[in-house]
């Protein structure tokens, strides 16, 4: 059983290397749970076919590598370290980035929940509240005496 | 997130004990050993290893999508549970199918689960943690919460990530974020401190020595927390005494007051212990032992006298009040356990409260028994005070106790003090007023009688007290009011007379044969006159009318609103007190302080038979009155009256100037609130107008 059939929520089929297809978590409890038998295509009910379709090409690239488990706590604390391919792969827009998040904490892939995590720490890391509002679209709903107090506080992070 | 007993090292579990325990000697022999603390360094080391080693052993991330369950249907779309939402995550927004369903509908980053924003911001220094949490109101409590704060602080320190004033900046924040639960902010805090013992150099500079003050304040009130207020105070060379400046000026308190208010007694005997002043050095602060009385805690008391504290205030300051004197505060909050113990420990109980009144504690005492309303047991801790403080030697003449008690409602306290040496004929230090005037001037009856029962001599102050406690001993049974006369008949209204009144009158007019035979001189400005009309003592009226002269007695004197007794007769129908009064020629032109006359009295209750009466005696007054009122007298006056009243018509130049000087009279008095209601007359205000007004009706009688 080299390769297994996965389905969407939105009801597109993949069919993907085994392999590649177990570097999460969720799906390979699955296999091993039912016994699965190729024919049949495993529903994801909570991703859509576009966000299956990342996290598919995440797995086929990564298959291969190496699980280093304490060394990954470890790299997890030096943020900067992404490689190339990883760059290029998040390089999608927010919403899409985001759903990449809940797919991969969904399916349970860590090596790629922390590197989508890692790309959204980046984009916050050394901006002020207003780029990052401006970032995310964040609407700020302080009174201006609240955000008088906000920017306050905030004082002894921005000078030093 | 690291669990906090994962952080401790086997070498410390004894001392956590110690910390969650309130073992008191376990604890001294911790932190009083010489070396400073050895427990502390040492242990702290042992943590830093274990927290290395919890590190990289890797913290289970609760985080996780939670696994996959076996379902017996594997056709079921919904094959898999979808991973729960955090209960607490603030940020669910978005209805979670809709994100979920609609793949084009945008995602923010709030929008995602909780667990999730945790991983993200896990990967964020402090400061971009900081910056993140400006942004919206959302982010702030979501960021807030004690527990990613604290965890947050806790990882960095371990990878040596923080500087130090981060460090303390962020643990006061995430103190000081959680007013609710402090106590899990401070064990944490521990931890911290524990895990990480990081050499934090003290810092002096403005801010951070706020943010230690308010730690160290709250700090104080946990049992238990001696370990975060040793931290404090060696990191932060605190002072041992030491004042929260962060507080508004009114409730600063030492960290020893605070921790007695607390209740925190095991850090009190740690203050005690390592020598803390028990005694207070700033002006502005409430002495510990004051604290102490504050939450009655008679132990507590005798601690602090123990270790040093001073008993009767500071020996250099001149503030002497509830707040800085504890058996004032013991006193005045009926505490009376604590009163027992501050004497016994050499309280001086006949300590006088700076201020104006410079009242004694007794007398404060006694302002406690005349509160309105208490039952005697509710006064009973009350009385029981008078007597601790008589039988330690207060003086109940002294501080305005023995008149306080006068005005009071409670003989009991009052036969106290007098069998303790209360002189009932001494005068109060301000006025000069006796005792018995004291109760007469309230109409308290009971009193006065005490009084005289104990040898009160009411001559000293004048007849006017005597007749005064007999008026109001009399108006107790006559506050029935006259019925509204129907007609113009000359008769009085009626007012009930019981036996008992006019034995009182008997009486009182007795008192005051005697009295003027005695040539006692009639002393104060008490309105007997009014009283003796209100209490419907006719013959008392016209005893005093008749003598006016010989005692000195103002008939025109008002009473507390400045109403003659012609003024209450009118207004209620007494006729034959008006006419009495008429007769014997009295003022009828005294406004009170609404500026209202005896005949506006009259008007306004439409008692035409007392103005009848009045018209008749003062036919001019025809004039003033309003035409109504005027042609319902007309028939019932004798026709001399009315030609008279016409005569002064035709002089139109005078009865223009009557008018005039009637509608003065009427102003309004200015309201001087402190003379009137001492019985002043309405005289001493409206002077000019009085003799204006004057000064014409006389050119109209001759």
């Amino acid at each position: 059983m080299s390769q297994i059939k996965l389905q969407s929520s939105d009801g597109r089929e993949f069919t993907v290397d085994a392999k590649a297809a177990k570097m999460s978590e969720t799906i390979k409890n699955m296999l091993e749970d039912l016994g699965g038998d190729g024919e049949n295509a495993i529903p994801v009910p909570n991703v859509t076919g576009a966000i299956l379709e990342k996290v598919i090409q995440y797995c086929l690239h990564h298959k291969d590598d190496v699980a280093k488990p304490e060394e990954d706590e470890t790299k997890a604390k030096k943020q900067e370290d992404i490689d190339s391919w990883d760059a290029d792969f998040c390089r999608v827009d927010q919403g899409t980035l985001f759903e990449m998040i809940l797919a991969a904490n969904y399916l349970d892939i860590k090596p790629m929940l922390d590197l989508t995590c890692k790309t959204v720490a980046n984009m916050i890391r050394g901006k002020t509240p207003d780029e990052i509002r401006k970032l995310f679209n964040i609407k700020s709903d302080f009174s201006p005496e609240e955000e008088e107090q906000v920017k306050k506080e905030n004082d002894w992070c921005e000078e030093k | 997130m690291l669990a906090a007993a994962t952080c401790m090292g086997p070498d410390i579990s004894g001392f956590a004990k110690f910390v969650q325990s309130s073992d008191f000697p376990g604890w001294m022999a911790c932190l009083a050993s010489p070396t400073e603390l050895p427990m502390l360094a040492h242990a702290s080391t042992a943590a830093t290893a274990a927290a290395a080693a919890a590190t990289t052993a890797g913290p289970s991330r609760p985080t996780r999508a939670t696994t996959a369950t076996i379902v017996s249907n594997p056709k079921v779309p919904e094959l898999i549970a979808r991973p729960p939402m955090h209960p607490s995550n603030p940020f669910i927004l978005k209805n979670d199918a809709g994100v979920h369903g609609n793949p084009n509908q945008a995602l923010g980053l709030f929008s995602l689960p909780a667990e999730l924003i945790e991983l993200i911001t896990d990967m964020l220094s402090l400061p971009d943690l900081w910056r993140l949490s400006g942004t919206c109101r959302a982010a702030r409590t979501f960021f807030f919460q004690p527990d990613i704060w604290i965890r947050r602080t806790r990882q960095l320190l371990a990878n040596n990530g923080l500087k130090p004033d981060l460090y303390m900046a962020s643990i006061a924040h995430a103190v000081s974020s959680v007013p609710t639960n402090w106590k899990e902010a401070f064990t944490r805090l521990q931890h911290v401190s524990f895990c990480a013992h990081v050499s934090i150099l003290p810092t002096n500079s403005p801010p951070e020595q706020q943010y230690f003050d308010l730690l160290l304040a709250k700090a104080t009130r946990f049992p238990g927390q001696y370990l975060s207020v040793q931290l404090l105070a060696r990191y932060h060379r605190l002072q041992p005494f030491f004042v929260d400046h962060t507080a508004s000026k009114r409730s600063r308190h030492s960290a020893l007051s605070r921790a007695i208010m607390a209740r925190n007694f095991p850090m009190v005997k740690y203050f005690l212990h390592h020598k803390v002043s028990p005694n207070c050095h700033e002006t502005v602060a409430m002495p510990p032992i004051v604290s102490a009385v504050e939450i009655n805690n008679v132990e507590m008391i005798q601690l602090l006298a123990a270790a040093g504290a001073h008993v009767n205030g500071e020996p250099n300051s001149k503030r002497c009040d509830s707040s800085s004197r504890a058996i004032i505060r013991a006193v005045t909050q009926g505490k009376r356990d604590c009163v027992a113990a501050l004497l016994a420990l050499g309280a001086d109980p006949n300590t006088i409260v700076s201020g104006y009144h410079s009242h004694s504690v007794l007398a404060l005492n006694v302002l406690q028994l005349n509160r309105n309303g208490a039952t005697a047991a509710e006064l009973a801790d009350e009385l029981d005070i008078t007597r601790l403080l008589l039988a330690a030697g207060a003086d109940p003449n002294a501080g305005h106790a023995f008149h306080l008690a006068c005005e009071g409602s409670n003989l009991d306290a009052l036969e106290t003090l007098i069998k303790h040496g209360g002189d009932v004929n001494s005068r109060r230090t301000n006025s000069l007023k006796l005792p018995i005037e004291v109760a007469a001037a309230k109409g308290n009856v009971p009193a006065a009688e005490v009084l005289l029962k104990h040898g009160s001599l009411p001559e000293l102050g004048g007849f006017a007290t005597y007749l005064q406690i007999m008026l109001a001993a009399m108006k107790d049974s006559s506050n029935l009011s006259p019925e509204a006369e129907s007609d113009l008949a000359l008769v009085d209204s009626k007012v009930q007379t019981t036996p008992r009144m006019v034995f009182r009158e008997e009486q009182l007019l007795d008192t005051l044969r005697w009295l003027i035979e005695r040539n006692v001189p009639f002393v104060g400005k008490a309105a007997i006159l009014v009283d003796a009309v209100q209490a419907n003592a006719y013959h008392l009226v016209e005893h005093l009318l008749d003598h006016a002269a010989d005692i000195g007695l103002d008939v025109n004197l008002g009473d507390c609103i400045g109403r003659t007794a012609l003024s209450r007769a009118m207004g209620s129908g007494r006729l034959h007190f008006v006419d009495a009064l008429v007769r014997h020629g009295v003022d009828i032109d005294i406004a009170d302080v609404d500026g209202r006359l005896a005949v506006d009295m009259a008007l306004q209750a439409e008692r035409y038979s007392a103005l009848l009466i009045l018209v008749r005696h003062h036919p001019q007054y025809l004039l003033a009155l309003p035409e109504a009122a005027r042609e319902r007298l007309m028939p019932h006056l004798p026709e001399d009256v009315v030609a008279a009243a016409q005569r002064t018509r035709l002089d139109s130049k005078v009865s223009e100037a009557l008018l005039q000087a009637i509608e003065r009279a009427r102003t309004p008095a200015m309201y001087i609130p402190s003379p009137l209601m001492d019985g002043g007359s309405s005289r001493s205000f409206s002077g000019k107008l009085f003799r204006a007004w004057r000064s014409v009706t006389r050119r109209l009688r001759s």
